[in-house]
């Protein structure tokens, strides 16, 4: 149960916004696949990267991210799920020949889904080079995932948070913001961003964020053997202290109550998203060009109003319209234009221009772009 | 008013990408390439004032450091478990024999000698442990370090 058990089938690059040589680039790996079902994985690909795009921060920094997907059938389908496992939990004893060998029940707990990482790494290595992180589909509808070297879901709808909070470890070096079986941290300050020890209100880690009315420490835990099951003493969205971190309940302090690096299904809290934006922002399109060009004219009538639209251009494009009337008008202004845009889908914008003519003669009128950022 | 920022140290964009293995405290390097690829920003001001836990640094044939990246628990000895639940508590698991890879990507900049991977000691609570060398690696075609030659 290995390589041998399936085979590369292609490389398919989902999210193209540039050379990978400057993008973050993801690989989305697909385990357990058989050949038949690889149009399932084009759709489960498809459904990691929707749900990236409506995560901030990733979705205002778009931009810096291209995406793959690596099509592997595999000789068998779905994952092990061994029928017993050390946490009680019983498996449907399924046991499959599959391209990773992923297996539910890693370290007898059903809900660690994994498999061979340093093969998931290299095969990701060898279809896309530049590959910053990888994401392995398995496909299992049960519940399960993992973290490492690579990061590993299940098609389960709940799990694909799994890979999101673990890209959060491996490519921005976010520590976990709760604790689990350690009481009180009493080391150094910890290098990860997104924890402290200072509560200072002048020197703390974020203390630019934080507002002068807020208590601090935010929130103590008054039981340091145990994690506090309290609700916040504040609105959600405060940045604060609040206790509890890289698995200790006191001593360490995150930033809000409510954080994806605390708990799965919140939102990143502003400073795991300040963190990761600083990442992503090295990797955004440089400022290029401009280039120009007329992407319509017309002719309009004595106070007319028309309205054009133009589809399909690239959302990351920077694209400055300006509409301008080629018939000479004075004095006085011969046209006013407004542009609406519309989000058309993940990747495009459709602009809506509209123009009038505001004076009593017939205007011809063009309509202008430069694109300030395309590379 | 427009936000001024200052402009940012650029970084190249080929780096060098390592690859480790680990099973207990052995640490071996794996693989060494060298990529066309933008590294993650340095994070010299996050270990100006953390000193606990992961990070790795590129330095010059005199040990100095040229640039520094916090990682987070390359070298694990637990499994993260979570729970469909949403907002439901994370915990972990042991390892019963902690092994596993991990990989590192730093800027090829002029001058750039050596990777050295920095940590605390393995064991319990070790996020809380001082942290030091866990691996040197001299990059492919840089002769031996001035305090390593005869």
């Amino acid at each position: 149960m290995s390589a041998a058990d399936g085979v590369v089938v292609g490389t398919t690059k989902l999210v193209d916004h540039g050379p990978d040589s400057a993008r973050w680039t993801l690989v989305l790996l697909a385990e357990g696949y058989q050949q038949a079902e690889l149009a399932k994985f084009h759709t489960d690909a498809d459904a990691f990267v929707t749900r990236l795009f409506s995560t901030p921060p990733y979705t205002e920094l778009w931009c810096a991210l291209n995406i793959y997907r690596v099509d592997i059938a595999s000789n068998g389908s779905g994952a092990d799920d061994p029928a017993a496992c050390a946490d009680g939990a019983v498996g449907t004893g399924t046991m499959v020949s599959t391209f990773f060998d992923s297996t539910f029940c890693v370290a007898g707990t059903r809900r660690l889904l994994a498999g061979d990482e340093h093969l998931a790494d290299t095969t990701a290595k060898a279809a896309v080079p530049e590959v910053d992180a990888t994401v392995v589909i398995v496909n299992a509808a049960e519940y399960g995932g993992a973290g490492g070297l690579v990061a590993w879901t299940s098609t389960n709808a709940a799990a694909g948070e799994i890979a999101v909070h673990e890209l959060g470890h491996s490519a921005f070096a976010l520590g976990d913001e709760y604790g689990d079986t350690l009481n009180t941290y009493a080391g150094a300050e910890p290098n990860q961003p997104n924890l402290t020890i200072d509560t200072s209100r002048a020197t703390t880690r974020w203390a630019g964020l934080i507002r002068a009315t807020t208590a601090l420490p935010t929130m103590d835990n008054p039981d340091c053997t145990t994690e506090d099951s309290r609700p916040s003493p504040v609105p959600a969205g405060t940045i604060g202290l609040f206790a509890g971190g890289n698995r200790y309940h006191c001593g360490l302090y995150h930033a809000e109550y409510r954080c994806r690096m605390r708990a799965l299904g919140n939102p990143f809290c502003a400073v795991c998203a300040g963190t990761i934006k600083a990442t992503l922002r090295t990797h955004l399109p440089m400022a290029s060009g401009p280039v120009r060009g007329v992407q319509f004219t017309g002719t309009l009538a004595p106070r007319q109003t028309h309205q054009w639209f133009t589809h399909d251009w690239p959302a990351c494009w920077h694209v400055i319209w300006t509409v301008s009337t080629t018939t000479p008008v004075t004095p006085g202004p011969g046209i006013d234009w407004h542009v609406r845009v519309e989000r058309a889908n993940r990747e495009t914008i459709t602009y809506w221009i509209e123009v009038t003519n505001l004076t009593s003669t017939s205007l011809d009128v063009e309509a202008r772009y430069a694109i300030a950022a395309r590379e | 008013m427009v936000e001024q920022r200052p402009p940012e140290k650029p970084i190249p964009n080929r780096s060098w990408r390592l690859t480790f293995k680990y099973e207990g405290d052995a640490v071996t390097l794996v693989e060494q390439e060298s990529v066309a690829m933008l590294a993650p920003p340095d994070d010299a001001a996050l270990l100006e004032r953390g000193q606990a836990g992961f990070h790795v640094e590129l330095q010059d044939a005199d040990g100095k450091p040229l640039y520094r990246r916090v990682l987070h628990a390359p070298i694990r000895d637990s499994y993260e478990v979570f729970s469909p639940e949403p907002g439901a508590a994370i915990s972990h698991v042991p390892m019963d024999r902690p092994h596993g890879f991990f990989k590192v990507i730093v800027p090829d900049v002029a001058g750039g000698h050596s990777v050295v991977v920095v940590g605390p000691p393995s064991g319990i609570g070790r996020a809380a442990a001082v942290s030091g060398p866990i691996i040197r690696v001299q990059l492919h075609g840089k002769p031996p370090r001035k305090d390593e030659q005869r």
